[in-house]
């Protein structure tokens, strides 16, 4: 019994290695975990609502840095974005706004930001 | 003390055990080869690197001499590669809003530490990095400190982490001390650090560390010099990365970032409670000289010379120690016993661990530096 | 409704235990080694908190508007918590004594409660956006006790993300804690001095 810990010990190296070996899937399993669901940064909004499409789910979310691209600071209007890959008629069911609405939009690889403002 | 590894002394021992080292160096940095010359020299000088320095580990039975080669020698050579992976994706080592917003920035395992309440409490990742895809990606640089914290608790910050080198680099660059005496009170700054950091960041949804005060943004990435606030967060990287890194290292030839400033380390430090290896004073052998307390380049080994809770794992009080009274120890055996192969052990895990984080960077530097100067 | 204050609350706690999680900690590090001792320390800074609190809840009901601070008052109090953090780290606390008569004698019996008070109280009267939006529900409330009420369920939803704060003092090495909360007062006063300095 009290030599048990020298065979885990030498299985550290395995270990070890496994990290690395396996990476695609621990990161595969890293990724369902709840808090890593959201894109990172700029999500730290609340989610306010969500669309699943037949690849993914998208999550609309309030901006939590609004204003970064424009000095619009007014209470009237809040700044949403959609992250996932959002067709003109998806936004248009998903978010209620029309294209007109869109001030900014950027691609990834991950996603695609599309920044628009809503009345509240 | 010299000479307490179970291999030291023995050619043949010392190199039959270092051969699994050179398998798994070569299974490690043999991926992504693409055949050109310059690649392929690289990755042998690694693999060459690495292997004889494990070789002089065991053979010599000191391992800090040999592993501060190297971990030097890594940091130096990832910074050349990061920098240049950096150049080749959006050309400038600077970053913008347009990056932060794009979500394209390399994650650091510094910053692990400041996303974690905001994960369990908003379930959000506050860095704007990708989740999983591209080069450092937020997934598998958990996956990486998490795995490897477990296995080794701070002994990632004394074989993986690729800024320590800086540190250990310039406090090794003068034969003896300037500052004699540093307080060692001061170890416990890193711990503020970690607390305060943790819940400020909590609060301004911002890695607030790296933001402002992370020293290794200088040879990383950093913020590119667009108004007054990004000029100050400059102008506090000069600084801390002087001092911290630099300077105070150079006159007291103590790690100074890592033992007093880095919030990571702290956070490490408690990964020490759960991993099987640690380092022990074996009292019924120890002099009670007090090298090993004035030889940490962490000041982890308390006035009674016992290892404390932010140990990293470097190997030099065992190395330092006359008697064999600092030891590697595996958790649950007898103490005092085997210690030469404990040490052994821990040495396989971590130095896997340095060469499959930090290997493939250095192999892509040396080809770097050959196609710049040579092809 | 009243009620909404105690949803509020709750939904922000752990923002506010962020923004005020390195006051408390840092105060309690430093100066408590047994954790009744850190729990005591923890509702003398909430008592400052909640007076903060009924003194937003009382102006807001009577200028019949949410509250907005001019910036040279946000920078004041900012500068003063800072001022205070510092002070924290260099001079010790006297612990409450029964014994002794006189001015002297009462004032260091009440020391360290009217300190930690009125930390809980400054940094509580900077305006917040969660205290904003209790404080316009409690302005069109018209009534002084419903929006006293709004502000105390307001305040008993965000604390309790404050309750696990003081369970730091369980850590065996005192000395370690005290030194390690010194260095956090010291950090998070240099941090509110430069938010000060940069919001004036």
């Amino acid at each position: 019994m009290k030599y048990i810990t020298y065979p885990l010990a030498a299985f550290m190296t395995i270990a070890m290695l496994l990290i690395f070996i396996n990476m695609g899937q621990w990161m595969q399993m890293m990724v369902q975990l709840p808090f890593m669901k959201v894109d990172p940064w700029i999500a730290g909004g609340e989610v306010v609502d969500s669309v699943i499409t037949d690849s993914s789910r998208i999550y609309i979310h309030e901006a939590a840095h609004p204003g970064l691209f424009t000095n619009d600071e007014s209470n009237e209007m809040v700044q949403y974005d959609i992250y996932g890959v959002v067709s003109d008629s998806l936004l248009m069911s998903v978010a209620g706004s029309k294209p007109d609405d869109v001030i900014k939009s950027c691609k990834t690889s991950d996603h695609q930001i599309i920044r628009f403002y809503r009345k509240r | 003390m010299k000479n307490n590894l179970y291999s030291s002394g023995s050619i043949l021992r010392s190199s039959l055990l270092t051969l699994p080292m050179v398998l798994i160096s070569l299974l490690m940095l043999s991926q992504g080869l693409t055949g050109h010359l310059a690649d392929t020299i690289g990755f042998v000088v690694t693999v060459a690197f690495y292997s004889s320095l494990f070789f002089l580990m065991l053979y010599k039975g000191a391992i800090d001499k040999w592993r501060a080669i190297a971990f030097i020698v890594s940091a130096v050579l990832f910074s050349v590669s990061f920098m240049n992976n950096l150049i080749n994706l959006r050309g400038s080592v600077t970053y913008s809003d347009e990056e932060i917003m794009t979500c394209e920035i390399p994650f650091c395992h510094i910053v692990t530490t400041m996303i974690l309440i905001p994960a369990a409490i908003k379930q959000t990742i506050i860095f704007p990095g990708s989740i999983a895809s591209g080069f450092a990606s937020i997934s598998s640089m958990l996956v990486i400190v998490i795995g490897s914290s477990i296995i080794l608790g701070r002994g990632f910050c004394s074989w993986g982490c690729f800024y320590g080198g800086w540190d250990d680099g310039f406090s090794r660059v003068t034969r003896k001390p300037i500052i004699k005496r540093v307080n060692a009170a001061y170890r416990w700054f890193a711990f503020a650090m970690f607390i305060v950091m943790a819940l400020w960041s909590a609060a301004t949804l911002m890695p607030e560390y790296c933001s402002w005060l992370c020293p290794f943004k200088l040879v990383t990435e950093r913020d590119a010099i667009v108004d007054t606030e990004t000029l100050l967060k400059n102008v506090v990287m000069l600084i801390t990365f002087g001092t911290l890194v630099v300077a105070l290292p150079l006159l007291t030839k103590k790690r100074i970032q890592c033992a007093t400033f880095c919030p990571m380390g702290a956070f490490e430090s408690l990964f020490n409670k759960i991993s099987l290896f640690h380092v022990v004073n074996n009292e019924s052998k120890c002099i009670k000289c007090g090298k090993c307390q004035k030889s940490c380049p962490l000041l982890a080994i308390s006035k009674d010379n016992k290892p404390l809770i932010n140990c990293a794992k470097c190997g030099r009080c065992v190395d330092e120690c006359p008697t064999g009274a600092m030891q590697m120890h595996i958790k649950g055996t007898p103490l005092g016993k085997h210690f030469t192969v404990a040490r052994l052990l821990f040495l396989y895990p971590a130095y896997s661990l340095m060469i499959t984080l930090i290997g493939s960077s250095v192999a892509n530097a040396i080809s770097l530096i050959l196609k710049t100067f040579i092809f | 409704m009243i009620i909404d204050g105690l949803f509020i609350g709750l939904s922000v706690g752990a923002s506010c235990l962020a923004s005020c999680g390195p006051l408390v900690m840092s105060v309690i590090m430093k100066n408590t080694p047994t954790t009744t001792g850190a729990y005591a320390y923890l509702f003398k800074f909430m008592s400052g908190r909640l007076v903060a609190y009924f003194l937003i809840a009382l102006l807001t009901c009577l200028l019949c508007h949410s509250l907005s601070l001019p910036k040279y008052v946000i920078a004041i109090t900012t500068l003063f918590v800072g001022l205070m953090m510092i002070l924290n780290a260099f001079f010790k606390m006297p612990s409450y004594c029964l014994n002794g008569r006189g001015i002297k004698s009462f004032v260091r019996q009440h020391l360290s409660w009217a300190y930690v008070s009125i930390l809980g109280f400054i940094s509580s009267i900077n305006v917040c956006p969660p205290v904003i939006a209790v404080a316009t529900s409690s302005a069109t409330s018209g009534s002084i006790i419903d929006s006293l009420a709004t502000f105390t369920l307001f305040f008993i939803g965000s604390s309790l993300y404050m309750l696990p704060l003081p369970l730091i003092s369980l850590v065996g090495d005192k000395v370690a804690l005290q030194t390690i909360g010194k260095f956090a007062s010291i950090i998070v006063g240099v941090m509110f001095i430069i938010k000060a300095l940069l919001t004036f």
